[in-house]
């Protein structure tokens, strides 16, 4: 075995050779070379095969502590061997051979505990090009035909056909089993090919809860971990058993490596490349102002709230976020308004949700994730969800009618998570608030019940109603060609990395304090708000334009924009 | 480190066994000496203790190695000294006790069975034949030492597994108590032998076979049987306790862990309690097929060696909140006053008045008692202001930083409202009072925004809250009284959507004076165009914006932590107002009275101001950690409320635009029309000229807003119909 046969490895190979090893995995390409359990089906993996996982941390159990060092005695012989358990679950001792439980040489550790599950709401489009470029360097993984799959089940004996049929979704209940597969993923979002695992973690590194991790670790698949009950617990084994699900349904992973990548990648070769923006900020404006009927002004919020994310946060304020809420739809025309354009922004974004808010979600939603003390652990909720995860709104639906107790938290949720971008999760004793990036999307026919100062009012172009149809077959069609549309996903991706300075000395700032007093003198309800408004609008607008600074030229355009919305607003 | 050195045991037992006998503490008052551990073992011997309590601190007096190494190693120093209690206990015993229980009965026939067999000439101690743990009537505790500092959940590792330690955490879930066997009995059915078997862990494997001589020798095979009344059993009960929410760091999910508590320490908590436990943190011991899965990993918990509910307010006082000399002079340096009020809501700009006032209801005044009579020494705040000038934002960042607060609002979120309600147990049917947000905020600061919107009944027991303190309860057949000693500080909303200054406050507010007079301090907040304090508003937020941290004020605020310590430290001075003071509080009130009388005041002045001006100048001396309260407190106290009174009367003059008398006769002609389409216009001229004004302006204004289109007015001009 070698080191640079990435795929063999198994725990006591990495630990003999650790360095060496993880110099090869630094390595990306060796990286992306080890198949991926967000793409392969579970029982294309073997027993401790290195395999890779993209996810988010859904929740954290408690830390466990396991034997590092330890010493086994074969009873025929009498001789002692030391082992190591990390990376492992379990012991595979010969028959006749037993663990010293009181041996000197033994060594505790501690080890960290993450329950990771797919990314909630990935688009379609993030998530093929993800497994299409991870298979590409693969042998012969390719799940896209029945065929192979079939064959590939033949070719793995050791695993029994009533456990391939446990993997398959359809057939959650194949043993009594008192969780469902639902509940055992525990999805924020309905995800049907979500994946979820149990992730260890052996380096002291924390990881907070929502964070997108890329993990490469040692599979473990030993059907001994999911047995179904405990005994000698006095507390119901529900939770026992949320703890420990089929292996077949989540598999556990011995982290190597873990990678922090909540900061979306930026694909090398555009970075830098600053003539990029001009002609794909003009494409993306172009088809956000079709689908919004002819809307420059409404094209151009837009445009910012698609590449906001929030980059201070302290205490109370959280500057960066933009919530918008555009109204005014003309709803007796295009009836399917609100999906279409979600359609439209799902192709455009990684990350998105649609929420259509009928009285009836509204009431029985479950937004805020709730920590279930009976499984001891926590419920996901809809707004469990990793940050620059687009949430859009769709209030249309709206009819009126009895809003229930729940119904009630559930807005207080939109409006905590729209003002001060903060998700409050409920641990029944006391509530704790997360801090969460989601920018959110509001589309009403008036002003949004839900509080958002953001509002653009609509102005359509006065045909524009008429032939919203073949506006939009025209837009799918524009947005179909490759290099565009992967020129403005990327471009997203871009800008919103960018980082804006306002500088101190040059005279922006003073333009913007006399600016800011003139208006004051003009309305005196200009409040602190609104100027915190101003400058976040300026700079995403910078950053919309490629800049790295904040300018007068387009302080001036953010101050136009706001007058030209607040005018809306008034008739 | 104690734990790599092998003690001597046996050395430690005598050790031990001089300490029980010998240790003694001076009684301050008497000069008695009080035999603490010998009088605990006389009240074991006679049965009528079974706690047996050892306290770190006591021992470490006598030999703080020997503490030490208890600390380290506490299980095998619970074994050692349940066996020299065991041995001493004899001779503690003064009295024949009579059995209690069938167990007493059974030790008793057991002994006197012993001692009946024995042959002359043994000189064993009957009891060595049967396990010491049947025997024992009594549970060996250690308390840890009192400097120790409770843990958060987080910080206990691996690291401390066999020692005893101190955690704080909130209780999540409790299993009923249950009988948990400490040693099976059995006998046999060939021999009538009795076999006795220890349990030491969770689960244990019956015996079978009988493993008396009898049996034995002659293979007679005897199956034994459990004796369920002649086993040993012991209370026995498993509770979780998480994290608090303010030890868990941003981002992170709060940890948990398993606690298991025996005997005494059973039934001392229920979920939802605060508590600090003490206990041996421990690997659970798997066995059979468990053990065999888990294979590698081992659970964790914690026995309980104490076990202290923290709902009174001396939860806080452990080493970890106390400052460390260098921040206490950073904090006690020149201008600390204003230091710390800027320190408030850093990100709410301005209002450093408001905030000063805040800072000073956290710390509070001192409570005054003589006989019957108590002044209440907590300070109630009202905020009031038009909607969006982060009354709301003041508020909970207040509720965030007091160790002990509530954030509700009038309305009040659950049926138990603001006081406390009376709720029938759906399982017992037994009537249970359940405290509201004032009770369980009692010693501490209740924030209640929308304070206007408050439910009646909460209205009125809030008037006993804020000046005597108590809540009286007589609901349901339970008649009693319960504390709530709060700061309220409460934010209203004014009635029409905007203050207006031509009202009084009742008016404006919609609460009444007898409520609204028990706030020390009122103020209205007030969002006001003024152009050097815009560009300094302005200055400020792009500077947030430039360098994404606070400007920096003169100097840097303190974080949340500090504050907190510090507070908890103000509030043990206890200051006293001198003799000499007298006059000149005298002189000021008297001067704020006659002021009041004199000037148009919307505010009210009275005796209650007196006592405000007290409090809140006992909070500054506290402020300043001194113990007595000089002048310059009362001055502040006393310029305090008059800015709170400035905001309020002195409201900025609205530029009411001076409306034209066009304007005025349109909103007369509307008035007189009231819901009818048509008036008439001698009807106008009529109503005009008795308000003044000239027949020109009236016949102006019909013109003018007949061209708006407002109205049309007939041929004849006598009538006009609003269209």
């Amino acid at each position: 075995m070698t080191a640079n046969n990435i795929v063999d490895w198994t725990p006591d190979f990495f630990l003999a050779n650790e360095a060496k090893c993880r110099l090869v995995l630094s390595e990306t390409a060796n990286r992306l070379s080890v198949p991926s359990l967000n793409s392969l089906p579970l029982h294309s993996f073997k027993d401790k095969q290195l395999a890779r996982f993209r996810g988010m941390i859904q929740d954290t159990y408690n830390p466990e502590y396991y034997l590092d060092r330890f010493q086994i005695r074969n009873v025929a012989t009498n001789e002692t061997t030391t082992c190591r358990g990390r990376y492992r679950d379990t012991l595979d001792s010969l028959p006749g051979e037993t663990v010293i439980v009181d041996s000197k040489e033994n060594v505790n550790a501690e080890r960290q505990t993450c329950f990771v599950i797919s990314v909630p709401g990935v688009n379609s489009w993030a998530k093929e090009k993800c497994t299409v470029r991870e298979n590409a360097p693969q042998v012969s993984t390719n799940t896209a035909t029945k065929r192979s799959l079939e064959s590939e089940e033949m070719e793995c004996v050791e695993f029994s056909s009533k456990k391939h049929t446990q993997t398959t979704p359809s057939s959650g209940n194949g043993e009594p089993r008192l969780l469902s597969r639902e509940h055992a993923m525990n999805f924020p979002l309905p995800n049907d090919d979500g994946k979820a695992c149990i992730v260890k973690i052996y380096d002291e590194t924390s990881f907070k809860l929502n964070q997108i991790i890329d993990i490469v670790g040692f599979i473990s698949l030993d059907p001994a971990l999911s047995v179904a009950h405990d005994p000698d617990k006095l507390m119901d084994d529900i939770e026992f058993q949320s703890h420990n699900p089929p292996v077949s349904l989540i598999p556990r992973l011995h982290a190597i490596d873990v990678k922090d990548v909540s900061m979306e990648e930026v694909p090398q070769t555009i970075q830098g490349d600053l003539t990029f923006p001009v002609t794909t900020r003009s494409d993306l404006k172009l088809v956000l102002s079709q689908i919004l009927f002819g809307d420059v002004l409404a094209a151009e919020y837009v445009i910012c709230h698609l590449i906001s994310s929030i980059y201070l946060r302290r205490d109370f304020l959280s500057l960066g976020a933009f919530p918008l809420n555009i109204t005014n739809l003309p709803l007796d025309k295009c009836k399917t308004f609100p999906e279409d354009f979600y359609g439209i922004l799902s192709l455009l974004l990684p990350k998105s949700h649609l929420i259509g808010m009928t009285l009836d979600e509204l009431n029985n939603l479950n937004l805020q994730p709730k920590k279930d003390y009976d499984c001891n652990r926590l419920t996901s909720g809809v707004l469990q969800l990793s940050d620059n995860t687009h949430l859009v709104l769709d209030e249309t639906k709206l009819t009126d009618g009895q809003v229930s107790a729940n119904g009630r938290k559930n807005y207080e949720a939109f409006s905590t998570l729209i003002n001060s971008q903060t998700v409050t999760y409920d641990f029944k004793y006391y509530t704790m608030d997360f801090p969460a990036d989601i920018p959110v999307l509001i589309l009403s026919e008036s002003k949004s019940m839900i509080p958002c100062y953001r509002q653009i009012v609509l102005e359509k172009n006065s045909n524009s109603e008429n032939i919203y149809s073949e506006t939009l077959e025209a837009v799918r069609h524009y947005l179909r060609d490759e290099t565009r549309i992967y020129n403005i996903r990327n471009w997203l991706r871009v800008s919103r990395r960018r980082d804006i300075a306002i500088e101190t000395e040059n005279s922006i700032g003073d333009v913007i304090q006399k600016d800011f007093v003139e208006m004051r003198q003009l309305d005196k309800s200009t409040s602190a708000e609104d100027l915190h408004s101003l400058m976040v609008l300026a700079r995403l607008i910078s950053m919309s334009h490629g800049m790295d600074k904040l300018t007068v030229d387009y302080w001036h355009e953010a101050v136009r924009m706001e007058k030209e919305r607040k005018r809306r607003l008034q008739r | 480190m104690p734990t790599k050195v092998n003690r001597d045991y046996t050395k430690d037992k005598e050790q031990l066994k001089q300490f029980f006998a010998e240790y003694a503490k001076m009684d301050d008052k008497s000069g008695d000496k009080t035999f603490k551990y010998r009088t605990q073992l006389t009240n074991i011997a006679h049965r009528e203790q079974v706690a047996f309590i050892i306290e770190l601190d006591d021992v470490a007096e006598f030999d703080d190695e020997l503490a030490e190494a208890i600390q380290y190693n506490t299980r095998r120093y619970t074994t050692l000294v349940s066996e020299i209690v065991q041995e001493m206990l004899p001779d503690f015993k003064e009295r024949v006790v009579p059995p209690k229980d069938s167990l007493d009965v059974y030790i008793e026939h057991r002994l006197l069975m012993e001692q009946r067999n024995r042959h002359p000439g043994d000189q064993r101690d009957p009891r060595n034949n049967y396990p010491p743990e049947l025997m024992r009537r009594f549970e060996v505790y250690f308390r840890d030492f009192g400097a120790s500092k409770a843990l958060p959940v987080r910080d206990i590792k691996a690291e401390h597994i066999g020692k005893l330690v101190t955690v704080r955490g909130i209780v999540t879930r409790s299993t009923e108590v249950k009988p948990m066997m400490v040693v099976a009995t059995y006998t046999c059915d060939q021999c009538g032998a009795e076999t006795y078997q220890p349990v030491l862990s969770l689960s244990f494997m019956p015996l079978q076979f009988c493993g008396s001589d009898d049996c034995r020798v002659n293979k007679s095979g005897g199956r034994l049987s459990l004796q369920t009344r002649g086993s040993k059993f012991i209370k026995f009960q498993e509770i979780k306790i998480q994290e608090h929410s303010d030890q868990v760091p941003v981002g992170h999910i709060p940890r948990s862990l398993t606690i298991f508590c025996r005997g005494e320490m059973t039934r001392q908590c229920q979920p939802g309690d605060h508590v600090t436990i003490t206990g041996i943190f421990l690997p659970l011991l798997r066995s059979g097929f468990r053990q065999m899965i888990s294979g590698l990993l081992s659970e964790t918990f914690l026995e309980a060696h104490r076990v202290i509910g923290i709902n009174q307010i001396d939860a806080e006082n452990d080493a970890s909140n106390e400052l460390t000399p260098e921040e206490l002079e950073l904090l006690t340096d020149d201008g600390f006053y204003d230091k710390l009020a800027c320190s408030l809501a850093p990100e709410i700009y301005g209002h450093e008045d408001i905030k000063k006032a805040l800072l000073l209801l956290l710390v509070g005044g001192v409570d005054n008692k003589s006989n019957d009579m108590k002044i209440r020494g907590n300070i109630n705040i009202c905020l009031m202001g038009d909607p969006g000038v982060a009354k709301s934002q003041l508020l909970s960042y207040i509720n965030r930083l007091a160790s002990r607060s509530q954030y509700t609002t009038g309305r009040g979120s659950s049926g138990v409202g603001l006081t406390a309600a009376i709720l029938k147990d759906p399982l017992t049917g037994e009537m249970t009072l359940e405290g509201g947000a004032l009770v369980l905020a009692d010693q501490g600061v209740c924030c209640i925004d929308e304070f206007d919107k408050m439910a009646d009944a909460d209205r009125t027991a809030i008037h006993e809250v804020m000046e005597q303190q108590t809540i009286s309860i007589a609901k349901a057949g339970i008649m009693t009284s319960l504390n709530a000693r709060v700061s309220i500080l409460a934010a209203a909303n004014p009635a029409y959507g905007r203050y207006n200054p031509k009202r009084t406050i009742e008016q404006n507010i919609q609460l009444p004076a007898a409520l609204l007079s028990r706030f020390d301090l009122l103020w209205l907040i007030q969002d006001r165009a003024d152009r050097d304090n815009d560009l300094r508003l302005a200055k400020h937020i792009t500077y947030v914006h430039q360098h994404s941290v606070q400007p920096p004020t003169k100097s840097a605020a303190f974080d949340m932590k500090t504050m907190r310590k510090y507070i908890a430290l103000c509030k043990k001075t206890q200051p006293v107002i001198t003799e000499d003071l007298t006059d000149f509080i005298v002189n000021s009130y008297v001067e704020m009275r006659k002021e009041a009388r004199n000037s148009r005041d919307m505010t009210f002045t009275s005796a209650r101001n007196l006592l405000g001006v007290l409090r809140i100048s006992t909070a500054l001396a506290r402020l300043r950690l001194s113990d007595t309260v000089e002048k310059d407190d009362i001055s502040e106290a006393i310029r305090l409320i008059e800015m709170s009174k400035d905001s309020i009367n002195h409201l900025e003059v609205r530029t009411i635009r001076p409306q034209n008398p066009v304007d005025r006769i349109y909103a007369l002609i509307r008035d007189l029309a009231g819901t009818d389409k048509t008036v008439k216009v001698s009807d106008i001229f009529d109503r005009c000229t008795n308000k003044g004004f000239k027949p020109d302006q009236v016949n102006e204004c019909i013109e003018e807003y007949e061209e708006l289109n407002v109205w049309q007015v007939n041929q004849a001009r006598t009538q006009i119909t609003f269209l």
